[in-house]
């Protein structure tokens, strides 16, 4: 077992090694324009975290607290994406047929170390590139001590962990509901796909819960009164929240630079390290279990299987490539659960920052003949936007291409070229992007006041920055196709993965930018639109390109 | 009919196919036996357009697939190795999808269909998901596949992996039938019997070359064997040489 560990801690290591061993220059210079990148973003979100703190600091009444609400909405969030990913993440890890060989060794539970750790890494890197300038920006404007600082960082660190593992319990109670439930009606319905469906219905129930009790019904009567008033009404309310407590503790470290916090930090660290000591030992014992209850499945050999469900299937009736190639990706979605999941969980963040839009101005029109709200919602809105078609892009789009390498026979022998294909997925999942996305900004505009002329303005730009979000995602697929993993969410983390992550993320900053001048300079929308669309067509010339050289197999070791 | 000239396949620095030639007749069934890593697979896959050569050119009826891609493509039927498909598909969908890539009309793919499944008498399982299958079952669909279209080449690598005997029978009658019908079959195998029964001219391929080529019976006599020799033994034989 400890040869195992050993061998697991060397292989990030010998990764690199291997990454490095080839054009050394070219790959460091790669590396090196990826961590600019990174910085840009970084840079990026903490100087809007000081002027969007600098705005609220205006206001003498209400700043405190609103200080407190934002420290309580932000962990919360955190909290919320933590569990979404954990799930996503641990229900891909049971799925996997890849580990049969390790399950069959004596060394299988080392597959709960891995995961768990993989659950934890693909959860922290990505929350701490954003969280981390998200809690400098607010540390530089309150002026508080490095040491409060870092303490922070070990706070927000252990809440995306005691999230993670909550996911992880979450989807082993699931697993063993169905599997006692099995036991009562005596048949076997243990199965991924109803794991998920549990947990999606479950989560739905969670963040409308969170929802109802995090935005308050009316916000006047909220902030009502002075600092001791507000404090008292919002905790009042706030307290049934999982993160009310930690979130204190936050707010105690940047905002009122307490020392109370140092205390509680400490005692959350160590709460959160006994917790995750105690899940791994849980996991450890119940994986073997619970791989085998997932991986059992219909297991159809001939003709006798009238016990196992029949589906409708469907007949492609059109001709054309690109047309079949775009029913194909539709049916895929639909019949795998876990994409599904996807697009709940991202859809359904967008929705309830929707719903906070339309409670925030009804709640404000209440009081008066229809408030204004400054430039900034405007690009923020469309910046959250293009981050959510971002997250879709990296879980649907990027993979795509790498996804298909076993069963690329079926693709690559048919009379349909590579550039077929990428114009079929490059159809279909702008059109889904589109049709989901432009609803709810559209929504969000109308509940905002936003004039017709800029809104549609604003439209157009975006269904530009999804193309060239989508075409990003399919050029770099084809370009840089995976021939050793088919996982999103392990591709999501591979060079390529985060180069996609660092362009969308840092495109959609500056996109969001020059829209937010655009609103007092109305000259720079068509220099926009011409730089996007330039971009979409470089884009579209370079995949044709790649997609001609396109291989649909590697060199095979033998 | 299927030929190539000069081809040589290259990742990175290394060549795995050296100046290949080699030409397969109209009706005619070729073995390509070897040891693991010889580049049996990867020649099949630079047949059927999964790889594009390093050098030389490839005619599949006389249409050049690098040149002409789509209607090479069009004439090959390839079994792979490895029969995966999406899992979210039904067995059903996966062969109508086959055949609409081929542009075969729906309400004739369907017919179609139905009648390919009663060759391995799978008819039944067409409705439930490529993730439910035995090997053997995703084996014989991705068989049926290859013949949907009425290819005129066949290329296949292992084809019988997973079958049960009975399956085996048939899927040797379906080759058969399939080159008497002037089909040109380019198998690529480590089932050696299979290879002795069907095929009309064996190559032994080893290092990305053809180290000896011939019929069964050719090969035994340039071996020097006795006439009831298997082709294993041919085959350890010319290897150890």
């Amino acid at each position: 077992m400890s040869e195992s560990f050993g061998l697991l801690l060397s292989y990030p290591g010998q990764v690199i090694k291997r990454y490095l061993a080839r054009e050394k220059f070219t790959r460091i210079f790669a590396v090196f324009i990826l961590l600019l990148i990174i910085l840009f973003i970084g840079v990026s979100i903490y100087v809007t975290t000081i002027e969007g703190l600098n705005f609220i600091s205006r206001d003498i009444e209400l700043r405190d607290a609103l200080y407190f609400y934002i420290a309580q909405l932000f962990y919360l969030l955190v909290f919320v994406l933590s569990f979404g990913n954990s799930i996503l993440v641990i229900a891909a890890s049971f799925a996997r047929k890849s580990h049969q060989w390790i399950m069959a060794t004596p060394s299988f539970s080392i597959m709960a170390f891995v995961n768990l750790f993989q659950l934890l890494a693909s959860s922290l890197w990505i929350f701490l590139a954003v969280i981390i300038p998200v809690l400098m920006g607010i540390a530089q404007f309150m002026g508080v001590d490095g040491l409060q600082l870092f303490l922070s960082f070990v706070l927000t660190t252990a809440l995306i962990i005691v999230g993670s593992i909550c996911g992880v319990l979450a989807y082993m109670l699931s697993v063993y509901l169905l599997r006692y439930l099995s036991t009562l009606i005596g048949r076997n319905i243990v199965s991924q796909s109803l794991a998920i469906i549990l947990l999606v219905i479950s989560s739905v129930l969670m963040i409308a819960l969170f929802w109802r009790i995090a935005i308050p019904q009316d916000f006047v009567k909220f902030f009502d009164g002075n600092y001791i008033v507000q404090m008292q009404t919002m905790k009042e309310q706030l307290i049934y929240l999982p993160t009310f407590g930690i979130a204190q503790v936050l707010h105690d470290l940047l905002f009122c630079s307490n020392i109370f916090g140092t205390t509680y930090t400490i005692i959350f660290t160590g709460l959160t390290l006994g917790l995750l000591i105690t899940v791994y030992v849980l996991l450890d014992k119940s994986y073997l279990v619970m791989w085998q209850l997932l991986q059992e499945g219909n297991y159809i050999a001939g003709q006798d299987n009238k016990r196992i469900n029949t589906y409708k299937s469907y007949n492609f009736p059109a001709i054309n490539a690109v047309h079949n190639i775009i029913d194909k990706e539709l049916l895929l979605i639909w019949r795998d659960k876990k994409n599904l999941l996807w697009f709940v969980i991202v859809i359904g963040l967008w929705l309830a920052q929707t719903a906070v839009s339309w409670r925030v101005t009804a709640n404000a029109n209440n009081y008066g003949d229809g408030y204004v709200f400054p430039d900034f919602v405007y690009a923020l809105i469309l910046a959250i936007g293009l981050y959510f078609i971002s997250a879709l892009a990296l879980r649907f789009v990027f993979p795509t291409f790498s996804a298909e390498r076993k069963v690329a026979w079926i693709l690559g022998v048919a009379p349909i070229s590579p550039w077929n294909i990428a114009v079929g997925k490059l159809l279909i999942y702008t059109g889904i992007f589109l049709f989901l996305g432009s609803p709810i900004l559209i929504a969000n505009f109308v509940i905002l006041g936003f004039g017709f002329f800029p809104a549609l303005l604003y439209w157009i730009v975006f269904s530009l920055s999804v193309i060239l979000i989508v075409l990003l995602a399919l050029y770099l697929s084809v370009a840089h196709p995976n021939r050793f993993s088919s996982d999103p969410e392990t591709l999501s983390t591979t060079l390529p993965g985060l180069a996609f992550t660092s362009l969308a993320l840092g495109g959609t900053i500056i996109i969001a930018n020059i829209m937010y001048l655009v609103l007092s300079n109305v000259d720079l929308v068509v220099l926009l639109v011409l730089l996007i669309t330039t971009l979409n067509l470089l884009l579209t010339s370079l995949t044709y390109n790649v997609s001609k050289k396109f291989e649909y197999a590697g060199e095979i070791i033998a | 009919m299927i030929e190539i000239k000069g081809v040589s396949k290259k990742f990175k620095d290394k060549t795995i196919i050296h100046n290949l030639d080699l030409s397969i007749k109209k009706g005619e069934f070729y073995a390509l036996i070897g040891p693991n890593g010889a580049g049996k697979s990867t020649l099949i896959k630079l047949l059927s357009g999964l790889l594009q050569p390093t050098k030389g050119e490839i005619l599949l009826d006389g249409v050049n697939i690098l040149e002409n891609p789509k209607e090479a493509k069009a004439l090959i039927g390839y079994i792979p190795d490895e029969p995966t498909v999406w899992d979210g598909m039904t067995g059903f969908e996966f062969m109508n999808f086959v055949g609409a890539l081929y542009n075969i009309p729906a309400n004739e793919r369907e017919k179609d269909i139905k009648k390919l499944l009663k060759i391995y008498n799978i008819t039944g399982t067409e409705h439930q998901l490529y993730q439910d299958y035995s090997r053997g079952v995703r084996q014989k669909y991705s068989i049926l596949a290859a013949l949907l279209h009425n290819p005129s080449i066949l290329l296949i690598d292992e084809p019988i992996v997973g079958l049960d005997p009975i399956s085996i029978d048939i899927t040797k009658n379906i080759l058969d039938e399939f080159v008497r019908e002037g089909g040109t079959v380019l198998m690529v195998t480590h089932t050696l019997f299979v290879a002795q029964e069907l095929a009309t001219r064996i190559g032994l391929f080893e290092k990305g070359k053809i180290k000896i080529e011939g019929t069964y019976k050719e090969l035994v006599d340039k071996a020097h064997l006795t006439a009831k020799t298997s082709l294993d033994d041919v085959y350890k034989n010319y290897l150890a040489k």
